[in-house]
């Protein structure tokens, strides 16, 4: 028993004299204090609609003042660019955009539909007609004392605009136009949380995940450098377990401390016991793949291919198997899915 | 000699082509798994229908004809399921379990109120505790409403004026109509005001056929690492005799190179071949078998191999090259967008992307493949 | 006749091989005797053309072939054995399988696991076929690098015949080696020291030959 405490501390020192298993090692409380040094985005509630005019005129100006008039909720943000408006929709920052072709407020105040305006979406785009319909309702309001100033100007003669423009706002203003009446609560406060949507904990068990291969990977090459010839199978396999815990213990200790600080709310006594639990499944995943591939020069070939089938399919990163429930049991076939 | 060389490293790779072959074929499942579902893990949002629930006592033509024509509106369809409900008591039953997130009533004189003038208004209830779903759902009825509001505004404007001048009746009426038609017209027909066009995360390519370009990549690169125990198999007693009868490090590193090269530009033409029979069968994309797919195999195979000899020949032990090989493939992979699309990288890998080498292969496999 | 000329050779400030100079005439094996590290690989990677000397020469004196045994089996595991033999075989593979070679191969006792894989031989196995492979070239010089280490008594007999009959008709061998064995076959023996060979032993002096005794003196001297 001394003699296998005494290679553990040996092979502890060994793993941590080598770079690789180092940075490993490390690399879960410098994530934790690199998540803390960073500004965190705010979570918003807000749908952002993204607008984009071409020639901006006294016209369009009306229309972008009473757009960016909101806050909160339904909000339309002016993109400087074409360019600006696509990849932002592409990339989900906004769920879809307008582009307003130049002297469009001519074309809509003539009721022409040869010159479109063009209502860019995304597969990720969900309140698009919404917006479309908010637009058009803003247009309308906005550019109808022009519609009906351009009808009389055809059908009477005198200049009727600033009259007209005065009646139209009354009307708007004095409820005797069609409305709805609101009862309940449909305001909605969009609330602008801290979020913090690194995942430390799957990061932690993933870390620890991969030096347990490590392990079986150090115990493999010294198999094929003769050194455990002297050993019987019963003993060998002993060696495995201490090789794969040498790598697996600093890993282990330094996630615990590091989530105990991260997480002051976190029960320690709890977080020690899941911590062992999960080091026992690591020590016998990494076990199992020693048997599938016992050579060290196959296992060698195979250890990246292992790291990333862990990376896509265990919920570190992404979850994959939320959205294809066909690879949930694939995903089983490696640790990190226990963590 | 060198040509003994030759044939003494395809006779050593044969030998590891079973073990490929399988590694090949398992990783293929599993990325061609992640690809066809690509669209639903860039696009994590799920849009979920909001249930309305309706009260509507007018049973004229003209309320139902005005019903159907909201609720088939492209903004209502795309988040709400209208429930006809029967009594104003059973609507705020559901209301308040959950069942529907508002109560619309319809005054049964929503027509002629409307027609008339007196524009009996139609009732709105939410629940007591606001959401984003009611918020939602308020957004869209006060937009509807409001085309409404606006046009009649418009239209009592103008015949206010109208009777100011002091026309005719017979032209009053003619302007009355007119001006109803002009913004009845403008309202009904606001879609073709609209063009749509949908953008991609991915650029000029969807999303399955960009990453079916990076799955060729990254299925190949990542195999190649396979090759590392091949490259660094033979012991100093092998290249001291290798040396001995002229054979220096280049070309037996040359002699590697080509056994690996081959190896890969066969299972290159294993998935491009496949890619087109798949093409033509289900239509997920249009990859086409031509001159340009099998020279860009020849290309590609050739690069990924010159990498995994020169990591190989790196001072490092075998597992150190796999994993500096692997890391290098990673890092080429996630700079290049070949796993995260680049409109969804971080700004500082979204700046650099278009210039690596990952985005430069990617783009070259799309435009070759695809038609 | 093989003429090895002032070869000197040093590693930073650490000087190997210091002005090395003999001759190796044909029928005659030349032993060289030195501890661990005392540079006999180093000479004879040297002399097999896989390390440049940083001064001297060494030539044939006429036309010659080398053929070069180091200590470590220069093998394929992934390969057969005779696909082993085929890659260094220098002629066609259909002249390997002469009846000069196949007597080789049968004092050898490789024809017994010619398509066998490397990987899966015993350690004398292996020698025996690394010498086959040296030995088929139909070299005129034999370069060997500690030829009996790690073999058993029979396999070491077998490789001490092999190497009477190629120096019977007429080739030459330098030998590093520490087995008694082996120098038992050497006509000269050298003793490698501080990076200058000297001269222990030549048949032609008459003189007697040295026992194990007398080997371990000269190395420990």
């Amino acid at each position: 028993m001394i003699s296998y405490i005494r290679a553990l501390e040996i092979l502890i020192k060994r793993a941590l004299c080598k770079p690789f298993t180092a940075i490993l090692v490390l690399l879960i409380p410098l994530s934790a204090i690199l998540i803390q040094l960073i500004p965190q985005n705010d979570m918003s509630t807000t749908i952002e609609t993204g607008i984009y005019i071409e020639n901006p005129d006294s016209y369009t100006d009306a229309l972008t003042d009473k757009l960016t008039k909101e806050k909160e909720g339904f909000v339309f943000v002016i993109c400087e660019s074409k360019k600006e408006l696509i990849n932002k929709v592409s990339s989900g920052i906004l769920d879809c955009g307008f582009a307003l072709p130049d002297g469009y407020a001519d074309t809509f105040i003539n009721g022409k539909t040869n010159d479109k305006l063009t209502m860019y979406t995304s597969p990720s785009s969900m309140f698009q007609y919404i917006a479309m319909e908010k637009l058009y309702g803003c247009m309308l309001e906005i550019y109808a004392p022009f519609i009906t100033s351009q009808y009389l100007s055809e059908n009477f003669d005198g200049a009727y605009d600033d009259d007209i423009a005065k009646r139209f706002q009354t009307y708007l203003n004095d409820n005797s136009v069609f409305t709805i009446n609101l009862t309940g609560n449909h305001h909605f406060t969009a609330s602008k949380q801290k979020l913090n949507t690194f995942p430390i904990y799957e990061l932690t068990g993933l870390l620890i995940f991969i030096c347990s291969l490590f392990g079986v990977l150090n115990y493999l090459r010294d198999e094929s450098r003769h050194s455990y010839d002297s050993l019987s199978n019963e003993k060998k396999h002993i060696y495995c377990i201490i090789n794969i815990a040498a790598e697996v213990l600093p890993a282990a200790i330094i996630g615990y401390i590091t989530l105990m600080i991260y997480d002051s709310s976190i029960n320690a006594f709890k977080l020690l016991l899941h911590m062992l639990l999960y080091m026992l499944i690591c020590i016998l995943y990494s076990l199992l793949y020693r048997l599938l591939f016992r050579k060290y020069t196959v296992y060698q070939a195979v250890l990246p291919i292992i790291i990333t089938l862990a990376l896509l399919l265990t919920p570190t990163f992404i979850n994959v198997t939320e959205y294809i429930p066909a690879l949930k049991y694939l995903s089983m076939l490696f640790a990190p899915y226990f963590f | 000699m060198f040509a003994k060389l030759i044939i003494s490293d395809f006779k050593r790779i044969r030998q590891l082509m079973i073990p490929f072959a399988i590694l090949f074929a398992a990783l293929l499942l599993i990325m061609i798994t992640l690809v066809r579902n690509a669209d639903k893990l860039v696009y994590q949002n799920k849009s979920e229908t909001v249930n309305i629930g309706i009260i509507m006592q007018a049973d004229s033509e003209y309320s139902n004809s005005a019903y159907n024509m909201i609720s088939n509106m492209d903004s209502y369809k795309s988040i709400c399921n209208f429930i006809d409900i029967e009594s104003r008591d059973e609507g705020m039953e559901l209301l308040d379990n959950g069942s529907v997130n508002a109560l619309i009533i319809v005054p049964d004189n929503i027509v002629s109120s409307i027609m008339d003038g007196t524009n009996t208004p139609v009732e709105v209830i939410y629940p007591e505790d606001g959401s984003l779903q009611t918020f939602i759902l308020n957004e869209l009825f006060v937009s509807t409403s409001s085309l409404l509001g606006t046009s009649q505004a418009a239209i009592y404007s103008v015949l206010s004026l109208c009777r100011e001048l002091d026309i005719s009746e017979n032209d009053f009426q003619q302007a009355s109509a007119a001006i109803n038609n002009l913004f009845l017209n403008h309202v009904l027909s606001r879609t073709d005001l609209f063009k749509s066009e949908t953008l991609n995360v991915t650029g000029s390519y969807t999303v399955i056929e960009h990453y079916t370009a990076a799955l060729i990549f990254l299925l190949l690169s990542l195999c190649s690492i396979m090759f590392m125990s091949f490259f660094r198999s033979h012991n100093q007693a092998v290249v001291n005799l290798l040396k001995a009868n002229g054979i220096n490090r280049f070309q037996t590193a040359l002699s590697q190179f080509l056994s690996v090269w081959s190896v890969l530009y066969l299972f290159y033409l294993v998935i491009y071949i496949l890619l087109g029979t798949v093409s033509k069968l289900h239509g997920f994309f249009s990859v086409s078998i031509n001159i340009k797919g099998l020279v860009l195999g020849i290309l590609l195979s050739a690069m990924i191999a010159i990498t995994a000899a020169i990591v190989s020949r790196l001072p490092v032990s075998l597992a150190g090259c796999s994993l500096l090989l692997f890391l290098l493939i990673l890092m080429t992979a996630y700079t290049g967008g070949l796993i995260v699309p680049e409109l969804l990288l971080p700004k500082i890998f979204k700046n650099i992307c278009p210039y690596t080498p990952g985005n430069t292969i990617l783009r070259f496999i799309c435009e070759c493949i695809y038609q | 006749m093989f003429i090895i000329k002032n070869i000197s050779k040093s590693y930073g400030s650490k000087s190997i091989l210091s002005d090395i100079s003999f001759e190796v005439k044909s029928g005659i094996c030349i032993g060289l005797l030195g501890i661990n590290g005392s540079g006999k690989s180093t000479l004879l990677n040297i002399l097999a053309g896989c390390i440049k000397p940083d001064s001297g020469n060494y030539y044939f004196d006429g036309e010659g072939k080398l053929s070069y045994l180091p200590q470590e089996n220069p093998l394929m595991d992934d390969l057969t054995a005779l696909d082993n033999m085929k890659l260094w075989y220098k002629g066609s593979s259909r002249n390997m399988m002469s009846d000069k070679n196949k007597l080789i191969f049968s004092q050898l006792g490789v024809e017994s696991f010619l398509k066998k894989k490397v990987k899966t031989l015993s350690g004398g196995m292996k020698k025996r076929l690394s010498l086959a492979i040296a030995l088929m070239n139909e070299p005129d010089i034999l370069l060997l690098d500690e030829p009996l280490s790690a073999l058993d008594m029979l396999c070491k007999q077998g490789i001490i015949i092999c190497l009477q009959g190629f120096l019977a008709d007429g080739g030459s061998i330098i030998i590093a080696t520490h087995e008694t064995a082996a120098l038992d076959i050497c006509h000269k023996i050298y003793s490698l020291k501080g990076g200058t060979l000297h001269l222990v032993y030549d048949i032609k002096n008459g003189d007697k030959k040295l026992t194990e005794e007398e080997f371990c003196r000269i190395l420990l001297s």
